[in-house]
């Protein structure tokens, strides 16, 4: 058995799949590709596979990963990018494919590019952040409000044109760019309408995961 | 259309792909390459909509061909429905997200009749005028067809042209008579005139139709309108157009796998049943035709699991073979097989070693009533000894629970009748008991669902009325306090919608104007519990002065003419009349491998009318 790491973009109209639908999207994916995928050994096998860092509806990203199994200890991890591309659709381009090196759970940094439709509204945001206390308010998985001071939480800023990008921490500290937008527009109380670009994953050293 | 902007709007539905489309296997062609654009609407939402078979078949076959590009368009969903109209996005298709306005034809199909103001919904979010006759010119024509085609009479004056029948060949005729008469620069009217010639081919506003107090005086064929139209079927189905291909969604749908269809139409005729008359003869795709097929679509959809199609699996006759050859390829596949729709009487130990190799899942059957009598009323030709072997089959297979499907109200249908079907979930529960090797520790659930019988056209109950909503609930009560243990548990139908079914089931024109006002009212996605409201309804049918009840509690008579009288779906009335009579004798009818019981779809000169028995 031969546990493999993908690396690969979701752009476009996948934006609007969700990570559960996704989940089952790549089953269907890696069944067709052909490779000698490891199935589970249930009553009802099935390709074990996993997402390390769930995406929110709606975002982009170039930066998401996807572990599987393969059943042939010797299979070259080539083979596996050229069955993928042959049948993954337009919007997921696989950047690399290797054997994992870290564990999933070593994630604890994401980058996001945060693209305003002006340059003045990303202008008052990245203000907004660099303030010395920002403010949020989440939801907790049992549905409660919670409000949060996440200054410290969100680093690497910066401002070009309409785009913001930051890093912020993931895992199991994790802060959705999302709920800074929103609590920002709220208090510049402007609809705004914008999009997210997932850049980057990094390992606690702040170094690229991989 | 503006597709940032589009997008953007997307992310406010609930489910944005529901909308986005792009989905593997969807086609997309060169809109100026074609001659022919065909938005296929499912009144309904994505979910259910993809998972119609039908719509897939015809999706394939219409994209199979250079010159049309067919695309899907599904109701949008209350959320994302309001979002259009504040935003003034007009109904798009899925594929080209064009407006459907713009195409030349849009089509519907028509799977239950609480989807009709949907119907009306899409015409309108289109920004279409809603009739037929509003609609002056030759684009777009809006045709349907599927089984409320059989008496869609309360639609009539939203549809340019109804399919009666398979699609497959009809369609394509009428596309075909429409691009010529595209081409000669004619008007609606001509072409609608010249399409009304083909064979299954139902031209509403062709006929005039006269009322007498509630009862039909006459329907009359304008100019050389046919007297009646009579529906097409496919007559070799192993040669049909079948997909090789589907759809396959990116969000979870309700029927997310392959589907094979096995056979068309059902050799049982059970009295209630309007699918068992309206698709017959029978005919039958041959074991290696299906299992090569399913071999096909699961390499190229990546399902995992695939599901076989027909009113009535065990009737196939291949099935012992058939299942052989799709064990071949499904197990070294990692491919599960499921087997809807099997009957209780042809239900063999062997057969159940070989779903339970498949996989484990809940076992349905279907015995409708709960006596013997009204089990020999309906036709259901099923015996309760039959029921209790194979539950004790299934329960000495491993399984711990059935659900078992009931009707009531059926015709004739008394107290004791509705106490039997309390009994006989008794019973099995006894038998699970008296089963030495049952798995220890593990209780019997015994499903019992109950739904209101909806007299439908072109069944011998098609004269028969419907129990009021009172009664209903009555019924549904007695049944409730007949049953005493927790290991039988009871679930049923709403009764407001049953009601309404039965209205517009055996409906005619004059309820054109009902669904319309209904519709204007906010009336939409009637089959959703969440948006269905009688009360609406109800007050819709008061002020325009109509007394629902005249259509779903009176019984319609032998001779009167009735809403479809003009439609020919081969099996004739007095078959109807004949089985009707003996309904009420409560005499069983053997089914067509048993012996012909002349109903007239041997007409077709094709299928189980012409096996040797």
């Amino acid at each position: 058995m031969k546990s493999v790491r993908v690396f690969f973009t979701k752009k476009g109209d996948l934006r609007f799949i969700s990570h559960l639908d996704m989940n089952r999207f790549f089953t269907r994916v890696l069944r067709k590709s052909g490779l000698p995928i490891w199935y589970t050994e249930g009553f009802n096998p099935h390709p074990y596979i996993a997402f390390a860092l769930p995406l929110s509806l709606g975002f982009e990203s170039d930066f998401e990963i996807l572990d599987f199994k393969l059943t042939d200890d010797n299979f070259p991890t080539e083979k596996v990018k050229e069955a993928l591309e042959k049948v993954l659709p337009c919007g997921i381009t696989v950047k690399k494919v290797a054997e994992p090196v870290l564990k999933v759970g070593k994630i604890a940094f994401a980058g996001y590019d945060i693209i305003f439709e002006g340059s003045d509204i990303a202008k008052k945001f990245f203000e907004f952040i660099n303030a010395p206390t920002v403010n949020i308010t989440k939801k907790t998985k049992k549905g409660e409000l919670k409000e949060l001071e996440v200054s410290s939480k969100i680093t690497n800023k910066r401002c070009s044109e309409n785009i913001v990008s930051v890093v912020l921490t993931a895992g199991n500290d994790n802060i959705n760019p999302a709920n800074i937008v929103e609590n920002f527009a709220e208090s510049a109380m402007e609809e705004i309408s914008v999009r997210y670009l997932r850049t980057r994953v990094y390992d606690e050293q702040k170094q690229e995961f991989k | 259309m503006d597709n940032k902007k589009l997008e953007e709007l997307f992310l406010k539905a609930q489910k944005p792909g529901r909308y986005s489309g792009n989905e593997q296997g969807s086609i997309i062609k060169d809109k100026n390459k074609v001659d022919i654009r065909f938005a296929f609407c499912f009144p309904d939402t994505y979910e259910i909509g993809m998972s119609h078979l039908g719509m897939k078949i015809l999706y394939s076959l219409f994209n199979s061909r250079e010159d049309i590009w067919c695309e899907r368009v599904f109701a949008p969903w209350i959320d994302f429905r309001q979002v259009m109209i504040e935003n003034h996005i007009p109904l798009f298709a899925l594929e080209s997200r064009d407006p459907v306005k713009d195409f030349d034809f849009i089509g519907f199909t028509l799977q239950y009749e609480m989807s009709y103001t949907n119907v009306l919904s899409m015409l309108d979010l289109a920004g279409l005028p809603l009739k037929s006759k509003e609609r002056n010119d030759l684009s777009p024509i809006v045709v349907a067809g599927g089984p409320c085609a059989c008496n869609a009479e309360p639609i009539a004056e939203f549809i340019d042209i109804f399919f009666l029948g398979e699609g497959e060949e009809v369609d394509l005729e009428v596309i075909d008579l429409y691009k010529e008469y595209k081409t000669k620069g004619a008007t609606k009217e001509e072409f609608l005139k010249a399409a009304a010639k083909i064979e299954g081919v139902y031209v509403p506003s062709l006929y005039t139709v006269e009322y007498e107090d509630e009862k039909i005086k006459s329907i009359t064929p304008k100019e050389e309108a046919p007297a009646t139209v009579k529906k097409r079927i496919i007559k070799d189905l192993d040669k049909v157009h079948y997909p090789k291909e589907f759809v396959v969604p990116y969000i979870e749908i309700v029927h997310d796998r392959a589907v094979q269809e096995i056979y068309r139409g059902c050799i049982r005729g059970c009295r209630f049943c309007q699918a068992g008359f309206i698709y017959r003869p029978v005919r039958q795709k041959s074991a290696d035709v299906i299992s090569e097929q399913a071999k096909d679509l699961c390499a190229s959809t990546g399902y995992d699991e695939i599901s076989l199609s027909s009113l009535s699996t065990s009737d196939y006759t291949e099935l012992e073979p058939l299942l052989n050859k799709l064990l071949d390829w499904t197990d070294e596949e990692k491919v599960s097989l499921s087997l809807p729709s099997l009957r209780i009487d042809n239900f063999s130990p062997e057969l159940l070693a070989k779903i339970n190799h498949i996989r484990k899942s809940g076992l349905t059957f279907a015995p409708e009533a709960g006596t013997q009598r009204l089990r020999d009323v309906i036709n259901k030709n099923i015996t309760e000894q039959e029921i209790l072997d194979t539950c004790r089959i299934a329960f000495e297979g491993g399984h711990t629970s059935v659900k078992l499907y009931f009707m009531i109200g059926l015709p004739t249908e008394t107290d004791e009748d509705i106490k039997g079907i309390a009994d006989l979930a008794q019973k099995i529960v006894d038998i699970y008991y008296s089963i030495p090797n049952r798995r220890k520790g593990k209780g019997v659930d015994v499903g019992v669902s109950v739904s209101t019988f909806v007299p439908k056209p072109f069944t011998p109950f098609q004269f028969e009325p419907q129990i009021s909503r009172e009664e209903i609930l009555r019924r549904q009560e007695y049944l409730r306090s007949c049953i005493t243990t927790k290991k039988v548990s009871l679930s049923w139908h709403d009764s407001a919608t049953s009601f309404l079914e039965g209205v517009f089931a055996r409906g005619d024109r004059r309820l054109s104007a009902v669904i319309e006002e209904a519709y204007r009212r906010g009336c939409i996605f009637d089959g959703w519990s969440e948006c269905f409201a009688l009360e609406k309804w109800l007050k819709v049918f008061a002020d325009l002065g109509i007394d629902p009840k005249k259509y779903s509690e009176r019984s319609f008579t032998y001779d009167e003419i009735l809403p479809w009288e003009h439609l020919d779906y081969a099996v004739t009335k007095d078959f109807f009349i004949k089985q009707n009579k003996l309904a009420k004798e409560a005499v069983t009818t053997p089914n067509c491998r048993i012996s012909c019981a002349a109903c007239g779809a041997n007409c077709y000169k094709e299928g189980v009318c012409f096996e040797k028995r």
